[in-house]
């Protein structure tokens, strides 16, 4: 397995919102940058919409840190979500606690 | 211990997996090394393993988050198909001997622990061993 394959989180502001993009692997390893990032977006006051339509792999650090934002922010989540990815919400019973949304435009629209 | 004896698949193959988390991965980390040999293994059953594999992959990453966040270390991993019992094996060794320890939540939104748990939810069996130095934990996975 080469880095390539490395998860990556960023963030960018869009439509008043403020975007954060998941891609690929997102476990534990990454958690301390992928905190940061969301900090960042969540810090500007805008409303955080969290793509997860890109990821491949999710543990439950990912899910704590959505359970985290999520208490003191405006947080969706788009999707479509991978099959796996969606297990962790489903197997720890906290999919109810969260908005999917099937685009960022749908997302977007939602926040207002 | 049975499992390894009527194991078709050569012996090497556990010894293999486990050297490739012990070997000259500097840039992989253990737990994607993780999910990587699980895929490795799988690609190599026949059906659809889809299912299985993404529990797997959810299953050992959390494992080797706990050992690596509670358990003072990671010390071994080795993963192994008994195509006979058409079983996924992961085995996740810390240098820590206390058990793993649920975390209730006191509330479903409170972020916090939930790995074991997880764990515990996908895979078919999960045993505790403890070492001289830490403890092995065991998880299987039907086919």
């Amino acid at each position: 397995m080469t880095s390539d394959e490395r998860g990556t989180v960023t963030w960018q502001p869009e439509q008043d919102t403020a975007v954060v993009s998941f891609c690929g692997d997102i476990d534990f390893e990454l958690s301390e940058h992928a905190t940061q990032v969301v900090n960042e977006a969540a810090a500007t006051g805008m409303p955080v919409i969290a793509d997860m339509s890109q990821i491949r792999f999710a543990d439950s650090a990912l899910l704590n840190l959505l359970l985290r934002t999520r208490q003191r922010h405006r947080l969706l989540i788009v999707g479509p979500v991978a099959d796996a990815v969606m297990r962790v919400f489903d197997v720890t019973g906290t999919a109810g606690l969260f908005t999917f949304h099937p685009t960022r435009a749908a997302a977007q629209q939602a926040s207002r | 211990m049975t499992d390894l004896v009527s194991d078709p698949e050569p012996k090497p193959h556990a010894a293999a997996v486990k050297a490739a988390l012990d070997g000259p991965t500097d840039d992989m980390a253990p737990a994607a090394g993780a999910r990587a040999v699980v895929r490795g293994l799988l690609a190599r059953c026949a059906g659809d393993t889809a299912r299985v594999q993404g529990d797997a992959e959810l299953a050992v990453t959390e494992l080797v988050a706990n050992a690596i966040v509670h358990g003072d270390g990671l010390t071994a991993f080795s993963a192994d198909v008994d195509h006979g019992a058409a079983r996924l094996r992961l085995q996740v060794e810390d240098a820590s001997r206390e058990e793993p320890r649920m975390i209730v939540a006191a509330e479903p939104g409170m972020p916090g622990g939930r790995g074991w748990a997880i764990v515990k939810r996908l895979a078919t069996t999960v045993t505790v061993a403890l070492l001289p130095h830490g403890k092995r934990i065991t998880a299987t996975f039907a086919l």
